[in-house]
């Protein structure tokens, strides 16, 4: 076995193996890929093709015979490619012959940093990540500044909150309003605080999870301890790497079951704890955050990761849920995810920037989402817009109306 | 129709013996590829994927997204008729030459006086054989076309791409031009009629077909016919 197929055989499975040798060319991944069209030409037809000319001792011998440009341009074209991947998983939603994409690039992405071909700004961040235990290379001691002191937090209970780095070091906000719904609903729950390490999602999306598995595991150890059998996660990119990629690493089913904090909202607002004033109508728009959406509707269900947000919005006085012309599964990406938004910043504010001029288009005042990293970009992009829009996540629009 | 009074020569024995094996060896590689160097450990991932949610759901999507192309209506109805027509035409042109081999070698045997009602029978779809030869000479000729004058699809056409349509061409074009000069063909009929002409072709339609399809088929894009299908089953129609 040469060293490329002793590679391959490390990071791709059986299934993805097959993967690479079903792709029709029928285009489809193209035309709904954000990075196609923010303007560059690789989109997931061509990586695999890529790939596949990579790997193959035929297809190089017929490159070498029809003397296509040198393996070694397609090479960088492949991974320059890879690492501009937002893994949003829109081509796996479309694919003819069913292709899971984003699992496949997180493949390729392993295999393609072993064989040396790294993005530095990425490996940066992951290295940042291995290290402090956030992308924001922040202190153990700054992560839990954000929690009010004199929030009720037990150090035990059947209700975790995992609040995930970007709402610890980035937007406080967001966590300080999730603990005023829960201390409102009355509702006993645990946290790991300063305990709370990154979910490691950037890691599993780039492919260098392996160094830091004893973390993941030391975090489920931790929640279990705690008693924890449902996880509330305030973040769409935490929430996917919980629920898809800790279960790998732990080797089968979590102790506990991760849940987004929209459902736990949405329940609480059925069972009437928690109430709200009257307020003025408002045109809101929901982004579904890729990760937290269809890249989680087969695990959690439709209801879940599609309607449970938007029953949310939709209950709250005065405001009208208006859609994007594609949404749930068809949305299209904000453009942070995947590393895009450290590796290359304008390639994921000029995708968002589509994204804010559709909601000016919408003659909507609020752009919802249930992820932070999503709300980042899209404020970026907004700002550097100068559109009016105010971009929130869902839990703060609840919180808002609740104090309203 | 086609298969009549074609009687394989020497070198068609040697050419379906050697494009028949190269194929079996190409197929084999790829699944051995696919496990990594062990052929048993793709077909068991692939067996316990594919049937992870039982009998009845690999059923449904053998026919709904295997057979009837569900994940294509869903993106485009144009293009799932596309799709339908080439599939179901391949499938219909492959059968009905089955069954011109049969009915040659039951009219040649003949048993228990059979062999020529049978062989009247198969005459009788004479008429959707043609329909649909014509029907896939049109499509593959558009698509070659395209590929070759259309500047913005000759830009991301590539090589592994005018393969797979120029060998649907060609195949289909060499049937439909056998068929007109064996005079069975009911638009050009038994003006043309030439049997050893008709011969000739079809032994040129014969070597495309064991040369460009059978043979290449794990070694082209047209390894998609079964990869694709194969994928679909173990990723339970994609959802």
């Amino acid at each position: 076995m040469d060293r490329f197929s002793e590679i391959r055989s490390r990071w791709f499975t059986p299934l993805q193996m097959l993967e690479l040798d079903a792709c029709t060319r029928c285009r489809e991944c193209v035309d709904v890929c954000p990075v196609v069209r923010a303007g560059f030409p690789d989109g997931a037809m061509e990586r695999i093709a890529g790939w596949r000319r990579l790997g193959t001792p035929s297809s190089r011998l017929i490159l070498r015979l029809v003397k296509t440009p040198s393996s070694e341009l397609d090479r960088v074209a492949l991974f320059s490619s890879l690492f501009r991947c937002t893994s949003c998983g829109a081509c796996s939603v479309v694919c003819e012959s069913g292709i899971a994409c984003a699992p496949l690039w997180e493949s390729m992405m392993g295999a393609s940093r072993e064989m040396g071909f790294a993005d530095a700004a990425i490996e940066q961040i992951a290295g940042t990540v291995v290290e402090d235990r956030n992308p924001f290379g922040g202190s153990d001691r700054e992560r839990g500044t954000w929690i009010p002191s004199g929030a009720r937090i037990a150090d035990a209970a059947p209700i975790g909150l995992f609040a995930g780095c970007t709402s610890a070091f980035r937007q406080p906000e967001l966590g300080q309003a999730a603990l005023r719904v829960l201390e409102a609903s009355q509702t006993e729950f645990c946290m790991l605080k300063d305990g709370e390490s990154c979910c490691g999602s950037i890691l599993f999306r780039t492919g260098s999870w392996k160094e830091y598995r004893e973390t993941v595991l030391s975090m489920i150890a931790d929640l279990q301890a705690r008693g924890v059998e449902t996880l509330l996660v305030l973040c769409a990119g935490c929430l996917k790497t919980i629920s898809l990629d800790w279960p790998r690493v732990y080797g089968g089913d979590l102790p506990f079951r991760p849940v987004p904090f929209s459902v736990f909202l949405r329940d609480l607002i059925r069972e009437g704890r928690i109430g709200f004033g009257s307020g003025r109508p408002l045109r809101v728009a929901y982004h579904d955050p890729c990760h937290g959406g269809r890249q989680l509707m087969h695990e959690l269900g439709r209801d879940w990761v599609f309607e449970a947000p938007r029953e949310v919005l939709a209950a709250l006085p005065g405001i009208e849920v208006v859609e994007f012309s594609r949404n749930r599964e068809h949305q299209v990406c904000c453009g942070a995810g995947g590393g895009v938004k450290a590796g290359d910043p304008d390639l994921a504010l000029r995708i968002a920037r589509e994204k804010v001029a559709a909601v000016d288009g919408m003659h909507a005042e609020i752009v919802a989402s249930t992820c932070p990293f999503c709300r980042r970009n899209l404020d970026d992009a907004r700002e550097r817009a100068g559109s009016p829009v105010e971009v929130l996540d869902v839990i703060q629009l609840v919180d808002r109306m609740m104090g309203s | 129709m086609s298969v009549h009074g074609f009687i394989p020569s020497l070198i068609a024995w040697v050419l379906l013996l050697v494009s028949s094996t190269v194929s079996v060896v190409g197929l084999y590689r790829l699944v051995s590829c696919w496990g990594h160097g062990s052929p048993g450990s793709f077909i068991s991932a692939w067996a316990h994927e594919a049937f992870r949610d039982g009998p009845g759901v690999f059923l449904r999507v053998l026919v709904l997204d295997v057979l009837l192309f569900r994940r294509v209506w869903r993106r485009s109805r144009a293009r799932w008729a596309v799709h339908m027509a080439m599939f179901w035409v391949f499938v219909f042109l492959g059968g009905f030459v089955l069954l011109s081999l049969l009915a040659l070698a039951l009219a040649y045997l003949d048993p228990a006086g059979i062999g020529g009602a049978f062989a009247r029978q198969v005459k009788g779809l004479t008429l959707p054989y043609s329909v649909t030869g014509y029907f896939l000479v049109g499509a593959s000729g558009i698509a070659l076309a395209r590929r070759l004058l259309v500047r913005e699809v000759r830009r991301r056409t590539r090589l592994s791409d005018l393969f797979l349509v120029g060998s649907v061409f060609a195949i289909a074009a060499t049937g439909m031009v056998a068929e007109w000069f064996s005079g069975f063909d009911l638009v050009v009929g038994p003006a043309i009629k030439n049997w050893d002409l008709a011969l000739q072709v079809l032994s040129l339609h014969m070597y495309a077909v064991f040369l460009l399809f059978v043979m290449m088929l794990p070694w082209s894009r047209f390894r998609h016919i079964v990869t694709s299908p194969l994928l679909l089953l173990a990723r339970r129609g994609g959802d």
